[in-house]
């Protein structure tokens, strides 16, 4: 008789003797060119197939997975996501495991002591966007014969994943004019305001430095179940009860779940069962996985299960059951002024966040409902109330909406005693220079967390950013700590909202280097998470360099990013390039003329972020220019100090710093001890896609320029200078 | 000359007039609707400029589409036409598209299948089938009662929801409701609290039906509590129903509701779970 134990998940389930099997799966990681929009585009294969192929197993065997590297240059990983197993199998390149090198060959064996929903992902660089995610599926060994469908939701983007990350970096919106092409709304520019009678609410936004409000960053072509835009099983009929197991192996989307059948039954959430109950809809955070139970309804008919991305841009349905097709109501868009009207209320002038009082935790309470039509009504007759049900959803209308106070486990989970170390993790972020970070610091920034078997570990997440983090837990499940007392369900995907404070806890059982991170994979890409430490016994076999290896993981948060911006118009060429890290940055501008008269004016500057929020940029600088023929223009600036224009080449110190309005303050003083001051604020937001540009400044130079936006690189520009006067032309963006 | 020129280009325009779509393909599709108002949001809806047309005919129930085959799918037409309340052969609109067609083109949904009875063994609930089928659904009770009461809790739920509309149709339906139930199967226990209290439950029906706004359909719903109360106690349902009570509203009001969570008529979202059950009615 076989028994597997494990002190992390409390006793075995396993009942009675069997003996355990080793199942085997063989796995072929190529590169490969799809077309899901009509473009050509790379992508991951394995096996020939995208998503990866679906690993069936029973608990209490033995996972044998033999997987090769195809490829003929990059390297790779798999990450058995929600498995406990030894660290060194985990799967995160250079932190525990060693990268499948091209042309390599691994092989991944591991006792199964669980069972329930998992996947498996590539933890190197982007590759999991563009393929490589699979679901991870073991069996109870007895469980009853039920009907079952396995459903891994995931995004595509024509955009190279990598290209993704650097515009997102570079503040670009065009993903939210290329979303207001499918929902008109989604720039927030000041024509929807004006529009929409929500100019103060725009203005106010601005006044607290927040550019247009983003529910996700991230514009997708498509949203896929099992690889496709629509999915089917068809084999149901009425009166049948299927278990649903839904995986969102998405790069950084939310899924909204409805069903066209009637009520959904939660089962499990990611993987670990939880006591049944009866909802209308779920969201799914990056990353977790849910089973539910459904029944068919009627014969002859299929019924939509409904997977809404957060910012209700795209959808993708699974049609469970076969005949005439009943659909599921779609979401609605999202009512954007009223959510930053909202955030207005909630943002304090230092960029902190200020939930009013109101412990947000959990799930309960969800600002986002002053969004949701269908729970606080058309945009018309928006229903507002106060008190403590006004972002409580499931107070609010008669849908009733899961949220995690409502999980919980059918078996008692409390932690073994021992000593508590008690950590306080305050997620932080910044938008506009896509920063994100745990107490303002990168996984580069910090050192690993020592824990120590026996004790418990206990942490404390604040949410001060304003997106929402799905925190990962490698090789463990914690409790959340959610009022079930010793029933607190056991989760390794945390959903956090902005403004929550959520508690959870694990024991401190699996020796190894264990990666919590946010599963958004652009955040973690910028840094967000830190690595807990449980010393092994012995060093670890696959990484034989630890110190070599530890430097190679601490780059993946230390790259560098480029990008650049010019015009070629009829009165010379005006443009800017950048290349930053998360905190330092080296810029360069340049107004080139074409005649002696217009001159040429070349500047740059290196400095360094600091604050949380990067408001403050201290940087030094050196600034050229050279002129000919002008002699009507002013040469004393506003402090009275002489000031030429002809012919200049000096150094400079200075600062910029982003004023409410979104203005940035450059101040410098130069190695000759001219002051100069100006302020300027690019890409003002006119209508979605026409931008307005100003700037002037103490030596009584401005500009002003209108920039139409007609596709990610190119733009038609015009725009007056002081020094150069009129011109039009063709600006581009890389 | 000229004209016969004229004519001949006239006459090679034409087709190009008749047929507007490239790689048009046109098929004959049966969609359910009622009248002229659905024809024309039928149409509408699956008309997109260089894609799509469809042209519905309220007899046959039936519409010719036209699509550009290059350009979309007539699954795609058909699901823009469900969404809009439409069941089609392909494609069953959601209830609540459904539900919020005007009156006159809720049509019989003759492409609905009826769930299928609950099997016992199942132990499912059966709530969430009921919202599945608005058609009128075989009543397993003959009281002849069970209409008004229906509607009442229709119109309470308006008011929960703060929709206006909503409560005025379900006023106007509650006072059709009052005229056609059936008093010769009423028990005489019941009879005789019906000939009391019909009147009033008519009367206020007509005051909400022609109520300016939703203070006004509040004040007046309070004033139908006290004689369904009586109407339930003397006969009561075989699912309980609860009075409810707000001790806010006017100096303290009551309500009936089928639920025994709190969902409070009178306030709608500003104080949606104020109040109490204070009591519970039930065979």
């Amino acid at each position: 008789m076989a028994q597997t134990v494990h002190p992390a998940l409390g006793t075995s389930r396993l009942q009675g003797g069997f003996t355990p099997q080793v199942t085997r799966y063989d796995l072929v990681i190529t590169d490969t060119l799809v077309s899901y929009t009509g473009k050509l585009r790379k992508a991951y294969a394995v096996n020939g197939g995208i998503p990866m192929p679906t690993l069936t197993f029973t608990e209490g065997d033995t996972a044998m997975i033999v997987v090769r590297n195809g490829m003929a240059k990059e390297e790779t990983s798999l990450h058995w996501h929600g498995l406990i197993l030894p660290y060194h199998l985990d799967g995160v390149p250079y932190l525990t495991t060693a990268p499948i090198k091209p042309g390599e060959t691994q092989v991944y064996k591991f006792p199964l002591v669980q069972s329930g929903t998992y996947w498996y992902h590539s933890h190197t660089n982007l590759q999991e966007q563009n393929g490589m995610h699979g679901a991870f599926i073991i069996h109870k060994r007895e469980s009853p014969p039920m009907p079952e469908h396995v459903v891994i939701l995931s995004e595509w983007t024509d955009m190279k994943p990598m290209e993704v990350h650097r515009r997102l970096h570079m503040a670009n919106d065009w993903s939210a004019i290329k979303k207001h092409q499918v929902r008109p709304g989604s720039v927030q520019s000041y024509s929807d305001a004006i529009g929409q009678r929500a100019l103060g609410v725009k203005l106010t936004n601005e006044w607290k430095r927040m550019n247009a409000m983003d529910v996700s960053d991230v514009y997708y072509d498509l949203l896929l179940a099992n690889g496709r835009p629509v999915d089917e099983a068809p084999r149901l009929k009425a009166g049948d009860r299927v278990r649903v197991r839904l995986i969102n192996g998405g790069a950084s989307s939310y899924f909204w779940i409805t069903f066209a059948g009637g009520k959904m039954t939660v089962v499990a959430s990611d993987g670990m069962d939880v006591e049944p109950v009866e909802v209308d809809r779920f969201i799914m955070g990056v990353a977790e996985t849910y089973d539910i139970i459904v029944t068919i309804p009627a014969d002859s008919t299929a019924y939509e299960l409904l997977a809404t991305s957060e910012d209700r841009v795209r959808s993708t349905s699974v049609w469970l059951g076969s005949g005439i097709r009943q659909l599921a109501a779609p979401l609605q868009p999202l009512k954007y002024f009223e959510g930053m009207k909202m955030m207005n209320d909630m943002m304090r002038m230092n960029g902190d966040l200020d939930d009013m009082g109101m412990h947000m935790s959990l799930q309960q309470m969800d600002m986002n409902v002053v969004m949701y039509p269908e729970i606080t009504g058309p945009k018309e007759t928006s229903r507002t109330s106060e008190g403590d049900d006004r972002y409580n959803g499931n107070a609010l209308s008669d849908i009733v909406t899961l949220n995690y106070a409502m999980l919980r486990s059918p078996t008692p989970t409390a932690l073994p005693p021992g000593p508590v170390k008690e950590l306080k993790f305050t997620l932080t972020g910044n938008m506009d220079r896509y920063l994100w970070a745990i107490d303002n610091k990168t996984v580069s920034e910090t050192d690993r967390i020592l824990i120590r078997k026996g004790e418990n570990v206990r942490i404390i997440l604040h949410n001060n950013s304003m997106m929402r983090h799905p925190m990962h837990l490698h090789g463990h499940f914690f409790r959340v700590v959610n009022g079930q007392g010793d029933h607190a369900p056991l989760k390794n995907v945390l959903d956090i909202m902005p403004m929550e404070t959520d508690t959870i806890e694990f024991a401190a059982t699996e020796e190894g280097d264990w990666f919590f991170h946010c599963h958004i994979l652009y955040h973690m890409m910028s840094g967000m998470g830190r690595v807990f430490t449980n010393p092994p016994a012995e060093p670890n076999p696959v990484l034989p360099d630890a110190r070599k290896a530890w430097r190679r993981f601490l780059r993946e948060d230390k790259a560098w990013h480029f990008m650049a911006m010019s015009d070629f118009a009829t009165n010379g060429i005006d443009g800017e390039a950048m290349l930053m890290s998360k905190r330092w940055a080296l810029q360069t501008e340049w107004r080139l003329g074409y005649t002696e008269m217009h001159g040429q004016e070349v500047e740059a500057h290196f400095g360094r972020y600091f604050g949380k929020m990067q408001w403050w940029f201290p940087n030094i600088g050196i600034d050229w220019r050279t002129r000919e023929g002008h002699t009507d223009s002013p040469e004393e600036n506003m402090f009275q100090q002489r000031n030429t224009k002809n012919s200049r080449s000096v150094a400079h110190i200075g600062f910029q710093y982003t004023l409410p309005m979104l203005l940035v303050l450059d101040a410098r003083i130069d190695t000759d001890g001219r002051l100069r001051a100006q302020l300027m604020r690019h890409d003002i937001p006119l209508t979605p896609r026409l931008r307005l540009d100003l700037m002037g400044n103490s030596d009584y130079e401005y500009m002003a320029g209108l920039r139409y936006v007609l596709d990610k690189t190119w733009a038609v520009r015009g725009h007056y200078d002081s020094d150069m006067g009129f011109g039009v032309g063709v600006a581009f963006t890389y | 000359m000229r004209t016969t020129a004229l004519l001949a280009t006239l006459w090679l325009l034409l087709p190009g007039c008749s047929a507007q779509l490239k790689n048009a393909h046109s098929i004959t599709v049966r969609i359910d609707g009622d009248c002229p108002m659905c024809e024309k949001t039928i149409e509408e809806v699956a008309y997109v400029k260089g894609e799509a047309e469809a042209d519905w005919d309220v007899d046959a129930k039936t519409a010719r589409i036209t699509i550009d085959t290059m350009r979309t799918t007539l699954d795609a037409v058909l699901q823009r036409i469900a969404h809009a309340g439409y069941d089609n052969e392909r494609y069953l609109a959601p209830d609540a598209a459904y539900a919020a067609l005007p009156g006159c083109c809720q049509y019989a949904r003759s492409f609905k299948r009826t769930p299928q009875q609950e099997a016992a063994a199942h132990g499912h609930d059966h709530e969430g089938h009921v919202a599945e089928a608005p058609q009128p659904a075989p009543q397993a009770t003959t009281d002849p009662l069970t209409p008004v009461f229906d509607v009442y809790f229709q119109l309470k739920d308006a008011l929960v929801a703060s929709d206006a509309a909503k409560a005025k149709a379900a006023a106007q339906q509650l006072d059709a409701a009052v005229r056609v139930v059936d008093m010769g199967a009423l028990g005489a226990d019941v009879h005789t609290v019906w000939m009391q209290e019909m009147e009033l439950i008519a009367n206020v029906a007509t005051a909400i039906g022609s109520a300016k706004d939703l203070e006004a359909q509040r004040k007046a719903f309070r004033e139908l509590t006290s004689p369904m109360t009586r109407l339930a106690k003397a006969s009561p349902a075989s699912a309980p129903v609860y009075l409810d009570h707000c001790p806010m509203y006017e100096g303290g009001s009551n309500w009936l509701s089928r639920d025994k969570a709190i969902r409070n008529p009178f306030y709608g979202a500003q104080m949606m779970t104020c109040g109490s059950v204070k009591e519970t009615i039930a065979r």
